[in-house]
This record gives C-alpha cells, structure tokens and sequence, in this order.
C-alpha cells in the first residue's frame, strides 16, 4: 500500500515539532488507510456473498461437521471476493475517476499503484482458492474462481459495452450460492437420492439472480448522471426516461415472490413460507412504486427494500428452512 | 403508433383476466375436493397429451378428474392469452408499465405451470401452497394490465396509500388462507392456532382498509360528482364484498371444522378428513377462496384508480409514450 494522502503527509511535516499534531496525524493516516483497505476490499458486498455461502451451506446440509474446515472456507471465500473487487477497481480506474462516487477510490486517487493493487489482487485470489481447497476442496474453489472471472473478466468490461451488464453481473452474484452447495457435498446428497437441499439452494439462487435487477437498477438510477459522465452503459444511460429500468425491475421483483416462497418447500416450514412472501411482497410493491413514479426517493426506498427484504429472507431460511 | 379501433391490448387483458377467474375457481375446487392427485402424471394426462385427452373420458369420467384436466386445460389457454398478451402489448401498448406486467406474467404463467406440475409429481403441500400463492399474483397482474392499458385515464382521487395497504394485506390473506387450505394432517394445534390467528387479524387489517378506503376516496371531494368517481365506486363496492366474505370465512370455518372453539375446532382430531368436500360445504369453501381473488383484483384496480403508487402517472403518460418508442425501439 502506498504512503497516506498528502493531505495527510503536510500536516506531518509541516507540524513535526509539535507532539500532539504530530499524533492526530498519524491516527488520521490510520483512518485513511483504513478507509483505502475497506473501500478496496469492500466488505459490505463480502459479508453478503458470505451470508450467501453459509446460507447456502445450511440448506444443504445443516450445520456443517468441521467448524474450523467452515470458518477457513469463510475466510478463503472472503479472500477471493476482496480480490475481485480489487480488480473490478484496477480496470475501472479511469472511469471510477469520472465519477463523484467513486473518484477517491484508492486506485483511481492515485494513492495506490495498478502493479501493487495486482499483487494484491493475485495473493489475495491465491490464498482465497488454496483455503477453499484446503478446507472443501477443489470443486467450491472451481465456483469462487468462476465466479472471480465471470465478476472482473466479463461483467467488469460489459459495463462499457451493453447495458446487459446486469444480467451477467447477477449471475456472477447468485454463483457463491454454488460454493456453499458443493462444500456441503450436495451433488453426492443429490445422487443419494436427497434432492431437499438440492431444491433449496437452486430457490436460494433464483431468488439472489432476481433480486440483484430492482437492486442494481435502483443504484443505476441514483447514479445515472455519474454513470453517463464515466461512459458506463448502464441502462437507465441508454434509457433515460428509466422506463426500462422500472420495467425490469417491476418484472423480477414480480418472478421473486414464487422463487421465494418455493424457499420453503424442502423443509415445509409455514413461517419460513410467511416470512418470504412478507419480504418478496414488500419488494414487490417497492419496485413498482419505482416503476411509476421513477423519481430519487423511490429509487432510495427500493434500494433501502432491497436490503431489508434479502436480509429477512436470509435470516429466515436460516431459521426455518433447513430441510427436514 | 397510430390509434385502432380496437383497443387489442385491453380486449385482450381483459380476456385474460376472465380465463384466469375460472381457471382460479377451478383451482380452488381441486383444492377442496383434493382432487389434484386425480391425474398422476404431467404434463401428459393418464399417457395422453394433454390436449388430446379424449373429451368424453374429461366430460363423463370421475369428478376428481373433470376438475384437474379441465384445471390443466384452462391453464393452458391462460398461457397461450398471456402470451398472446405480451406480444401485442409490446407492439402497441401506450404505456410502458403495461409491456412490462405482460412481460411479468408471462414469467409467472410459464411458472405457475412448472408449479402445478411439480406439485403433481412431488406429491408435495408446500409445492401446492406456492402454487396457490402465484395464482393470484398472475390475476392481480392480469387486472393490473387489463386497468392500465384502458384508454381512459385514472380518476385519481385523493392522494392515499390506503390502496396499497389494502393490495398487499389482501394478497398476504391469500397467502395466510393458502396455508389453511393445504394443512398437513401432522400440524401441530399450535401452528394452527398461529395460522388462525394470522388469518382473523389479516381480516380485520382488509376490512377497516377498505373501510378506511372507501371513507377517503369515496368521499375525496367537497362535490357530489367526486364521490360518484369510478375509484369511489371500487372502494364501495370492496367494502361489500369484504362483508360478503367475512361471513363466507365463518361459514367455511364451520363448513371445514364444525364449530369454533377459541382458535381450534371444537373437536381437534388432526387426521379427521375435512368434511367440505361435498354438497354446500365445498360451495362455501371455494366461495371464501375466489372472493378472496376477487377482493385481491378489486383491490389492483382500486390502487390503479387513485394512483396510489405514483401521482404523477397520468401526467407522464405522454412523456412515457414518447420515450417508450425510443427506449423500446
């Protein structure tokens, strides 16, 4: 990582002799740093994909039988989606310059360098795999390394290209669902004859593709400007009017309430079952609210929905839905 | 696009939204004449394919199988309009909402069908109950197309989310009611309870709603004019048939279980089989059922009217046109 802003590096010179500043200095090059690792790495979107993995994990086979094998599976996973992140950063550099929400990236700021951010990017890719493949072997370290490309080879460059970038990008989204199913050993579940868990994970998977359009559309919205200055072909770009946005929106919003509730078939469970057609529902009414009005503050609230609904469908899949 | 004489994507809506209330009463009479095992197989029936299946073994064969196969075929046709549906609103629907819910039923037709065969082949009750749940979110969709694609604009009454509440509590009654309908014989009282508890405070949530509906927008205005408001009128008329199903609901409380007693029947015995399965019984008990459908599609139309979820609909539907042409072309 390379030194503190300097902004940051002024203060310290220019103050050496005074103790105190000298110390409020370096407390703030901390807090920059921190900032730079988290804004790198990303870690709201980690947590997410690991609350995907572990959800995914308990679908298929409940609690798993070797805590530790789990936590590094976690941690190798983290990894690999800090990688992927990184690298989205390195290849959007100059675009991530353009806009307001993402100029002071540490990359696109300069306060990184693109050789160094590779190395970062190939060690922490290293690491992440070998752990997956130390703790769970190499078929759930084959889905987090596809779902690496598919993130920064493919949907990464599509940004530029087509506004079908969502599409690809959700996909690369609902993938780490496949992590958690084959460190559980679902497939040889599968072919014992217990399709439950099988069933559950593919409903779990639907559910996250259908999600992230009213999710991402939402953003797109809100950033439409910013994104039309980087030259970024998201779909409320190329449509302004946000018809097509709403529109998709409204549509996958709509296909998530069956895909949520089919949630609840392995294990039968009616709370489960309520609990998702509560959470799709209000998404459901979010995304059309955006879809007619196409305003900020629907936008926000949809954004806000989404987050809310995905964490209470999780949240009670964990709870309820563990197949019996 | 050059106006027609007629207006295909509203004719068509509006076919839809007919097939689909029969195709929904079939539904709920397989449901409780527990019908939907009557035909084992799918897509095919009894080794035929489905539209070949001969008529006087439909017409003349067991009732059991009259409902299925004919739940099958009006399903079918409900797929083929749904399509029909999205291709013609998208050549020529004026407002782009409209393209897209034809867009999104046809995503739900395709899967209220994997559904309903899945339900069939799993032999599962929780598959049946998502069946029973996407049912109604494809008529609700149905309507929504068939109110939007109407040359008319809406009314729009007074500014109120009242609508809104009344859609999603009204649909979250289907959902709580769907759970009754597809009880396992292993539930336990407690969840029962739950359930029926869940269902009487949904209730009383859909009647003060539409109460509180009808009061705002019925009366939304100073003038009489306003309160004779085609909005108005749905929120009255919800109101009636809300009372209507209030008292359907206790009579297939009574008409499944006998006599209430507190949030259980009088006698709870989990395996006993439900008696509605005959005579009256199963009139009453479909009756709550597709009331409750219609109660849901009164209540689209109504959040439609007033435009409860975005005021600035009707001013944007030219702006909307417009650009749909650019955005669609």
């Amino acid at each position: 990582m390379t030194p503190p802003p300097a902004s940051v590096e002024l203060v310290r010179s220019s103050t050496l002799a005074c103790g105190t500043v000298e110390r409020v200095a370096a407390v703030s090059g901390s807090a920059v740093w921190a900032a730079d690792l988290s804004s790198l790495t990303r870690p709201r979107i980690a947590v997410m994909v690991l609350a995907t993995v572990v959800t995914s994990m308990w679908l298929t086979g409940g609690r798993p039988e070797h805590a530790g094998a789990a936590v590094v599976l976690l941690v190798g996973t983290a990894l690999v989606a800090a990688s992927s992140s990184v690298a989205n950063q390195i290849l959007e550099r100059s675009t991530d310059r353009r806009m307001k929400r993402t100029a002071s990236r540490p990359i696109a700021a300069g306060r990184l360098s693109t050789r160094d951010a590779w190395v970062i990017v190939a060690a922490s890719l290293g690491v992440g795999v070998a752990a997956i493949v130390a703790s769970a072997g190499w078929r759930p370290a084959a889905a987090a390394a596809a779902t690496w490309l598919l993130y920064v080879a493919l949907y990464t460059p599509l940004k530029r290209i087509t506004p079908l970038n969502t599409a690809v990008g959700a996909v690369a989204g609902a993938l780490p669902v496949a992590i958690g199913w084959l460190a559980a050993n679902g497939p040889e579940r599968l072919a014992a004859g217990d399709a439950r868990g099988g069933l559950a994970v593919a409903a779990l998977a639907t559910v996250l593709y259908l999600w992230q359009f009213p999710h991402f559309m939402a953003i797109a919205w809100l950033y439409r400007a910013q994104y039309a200055a980087a030259g970024l072909r998201m779909l409320t770009v190329v449509d302004p009017s946000g018809l097509r946005a709403a529109g998709q929106s409204l549509a996958a919003a709509l296909a998530m309430v069956p895909a949520s509730l089919v949630l609840a078939v392995p294990s039968g469970s009616i709370r489960l079952f309520l609990a998702a057609a509560v959470a799709s529902i209000v998404y459901g009414v979010a995304a059309a609210r955006f879809a007619v009005r196409r305003d900020d503050a629907s936008a926000r609230a949809l954004l806000f929905t989404s987050l809310g609904s995905l964490l209470g469908l999780l949240t009670a899949a964990v709870a309820f839905g563990r197949p019996v | 696009m050059k106006p027609t004489f007629f207006n295909w994507t509203h004719l068509i809506a509006c076919l839809l939204v007919a097939v689909t209330a029969v195709l929904l009463s079939f539904g709920a009479l397989v449901t409780t004449y527990e019908a939907a095992m009557a035909v084992p197989d799918w897509p095919a029936t009894y080794g035929h394919n489905m539209f070949l299946f001969p008529l006087a073994e439909w017409l003349h064969g067991p009732w059991d199988l009259f409902l299925e196969h004919g739940h099958r075929l009006l399903g079918a046709l409900a797929g083929i309009i749904t399509l029909l549906l999205a291709g013609v609103a998208w050549r020529s629907a004026t407002r782009p909402a409209v393209r897209w819910l034809a867009v999104a039923a046809v995503a739900l037709v395709v899967v209220q069908g994997v559904l309903g065969g899945a339900r069939v082949l799993l032999d599962d009750k929780t598959v049946a109950k998502v069946h029973a749940c996407t049912g109604p979110l494809f008529f609700a969709v149905a309507v929504a197309v068939a109110a939007l694609s109407r040359r008319t604009s809406p009314d729009h009454g007074p500014a109120t989310r009242v609508p809104v509440a009344l859609l999603v509590a009204s649909y979250l009654q289907l959902v709580a009611g769907a759970q009754l309908r597809h009880l396992d014989a292993t539930v336990e009282p407690s969840t029962f309870q739950l359930l029926v508890g869940l269902h009487i405070v949904g209730a009383v949530a859909v009647t003060v709603l539409a109460a509180v509906a009808a009061a705002t927008v019925g009366a939304g205005g100073s003038t009489s004019a306003s309160r004779s408001t085609s909005a108005g009128r749905w929120a009255k008329g919800i109101v009636i048939v809300v009372g209507l199903q209030l008292l359907l609901g206790v009579a297939a409380w009574v008409a499944n279980w006998g006599m209430p007693s507190g949030l259980l029947p009088e006698s709870w015995q989990l395996t006993e089989p439900l008696r509605a399965r005959s005579g009256w019984n199963a009139v009453v008990v479909t009756g709550h059922v597709v009331l409750g459908m219609m109660i849901l599609g009164a209540s689209v139309v109504l959040t439609i009217e007033v435009g409860a979820l975005g005021r600035s609909v009707t001013r944007r539907d030219a702006a909307d046109a417009a650009a749909a042409g650019r955005a669609f072309a």
